[in-house]
């Protein structure tokens, strides 16, 4: 699934734009992420991409729980997933304020996979690749 | 006219006769005939696989520890050294590159929906993301090519037992993986030959036994089971998910037109930094 985000394009293409924005990694394992136990992170969106093969949020950490403030990059599924489990393309958008709850990268780099995000409007997001294990799903 | 002379005239206005009507003439030798009314009707009479068939992703964890493969012990080691390599971190990338996985992975571990459409003589499975599973199954009574050309899924001729489709394979590459997870696997190194029997379990559960013959890393046949789960909503319907699209960004070429610009990457599929 997704790779090492050890690197990023600069920032400057993020903060130019949306799709234009920062691209993701390509396909790997979600083995570098430490799964025993959630990391809440809030902050503000700076790009939300929907595109394969991973949807990935790029969003800067409020102090609080980043002091270093650093722009954090995690990823979800393929949009055909996410669309699914009720995201969208225009679900997420920069400026947004959020607070995205991560399996985080077990480097210690600011990524991971994102498993739920709180909205400002008290939506919560969430997605599971194990959704699709019931029959007749709606 | 004489009775030979007659016959034959005869034969011949029979002949312009039946040109005439429209029955259709038969097709140079060697060329596929078109499926007629028949075929599709015969298709008809299949067991119904339509839909969308999400995998069953709990049981392919579980199955990691309860159905381990009888690996060769030069594989075993080798397993167990990516086993303990995943638990520190260091995950091989298994599916880097968007390359497709291929049989028999693109079975063991795909996470993502699969539909499978019958025509006169075929089965076609088509899976959403993953590089691009695509599986042409024949089920038109033809052999096994001599000196098969080897492909990421191989041959596949199926033949129909009552509701049960099996299925056998060859002519896969040896680069494909025999993958336990998307960390732990190895290429089957070749001469690796797949029978599966697909049959409905209930009315919307779709199995996959698979009996996995890989004498180059396996030292028997390694039997699994998968199954998928149908969905009938819209919203299941199967999107287009081209892997490799993360590994480009979008650009403009010097006319300001729309491009794809590659992102450089390192072998393990971590971006380059640029400047």
């Amino acid at each position: 699934m997704r790779c090492s985000l050890k690197y990023r394009i600069g920032s400057s293409l993020a903060a130019v734009g949306l799709a234009a924005a920062a691209p993701a990694c390509a396909h790997h394992s979600t083995a570098m992420y430490d799964r025993t136990g959630l990391k809440s992170v809030s902050g503000t969106v700076k790009a939300f991409l929907w595109q394969n093969p991973h949807v990935v949020l790029d969003f800067v950490a409020d102090a609080k729980d980043d002091p270093a403030r650093r722009t954090w990059s995690v990823e979800a599924s393929s949009p055909g997933v996410m669309m699914r489990a009720g995201w969208s393309k225009r679900i997420l958008n920069p400026g947004d304020k959020v607070v995205v709850e991560i399996f985080p990268l077990r480097n210690g780099l600011a990524g991971g996979e994102m498993r739920r995000v709180a909205l400002a409007n008290g939506q919560v997001l969430v997605w599971s690749f194990r959704a699709g294990e019931k029959v007749g799903l709606e | 006219m004489g009775s030979l002379k007659a016959i034959a005239l005869a034969t011949l206005a029979i002949a312009a006769l039946r040109g005439s009507a429209g029955a259709a003439p038969a097709p140079p030798a060697g060329l596929k005939p078109p499926p007629t009314q028949k075929d599709w009707l015969d298709v008809a009479k299949l067991p119904d696989w339509s839909g969308v068939w999400t995998p069953n992703v709990s049981d392919q964890f579980a199955q990691v520890n309860t159905n381990v493969p009888p690996w060769t012990p030069e594989i075993a080691r080798q397993i167990d050294f990516l086993d303990k390599e995943e638990k520190a971190g260091r995950p091989l990338g298994i599916l880097v590159g968007c390359l497709p996985p291929g049989m028999p992975a693109g079975l063991l571990i795909n996470h993502n929906a699969l539909e499978i459409l019958f025509t006169p003589g075929r089965v076609t499975m088509l899976g959403e993301s993953d590089g691009n599973r695509l599986r042409r199954i024949y089920t038109d009574g033809r052999p096994h090519p001599d000196d098969v050309d080897l492909t990421f899924y191989g041959h596949s001729v199926g033949r129909w037992e009552g509701d049960t489709l099996v299925v056998d394979t060859v002519g896969i590459l040896p680069q494909t993986w025999i993958a336990v997870s998307e960390a732990v696997g190895v290429p089957n190194n070749g001469d690796m030959h797949i029978t599966e029997r697909i049959h409905l379990t209930g009315p919307d559960i779709l199995a996959f036994e698979m009996e996995i013959a890989a004498p180059k890393v396996l030292t028997r046949p390694w039997k699994t089971t998968r199954t998928y789960f149908r969905q009938r909503s819209p919203k299941y319907d199967i999107v287009e998910g081209e892997c490799v699209q993360g590994s480009f960004r979008e650009a403009q070429d010097k006319n300001g037109n729309a491009i794809y610009a590659p992102i450089p990457q390192t072998a393990d599929g971590s971006i380059v930094p640029t400047q």
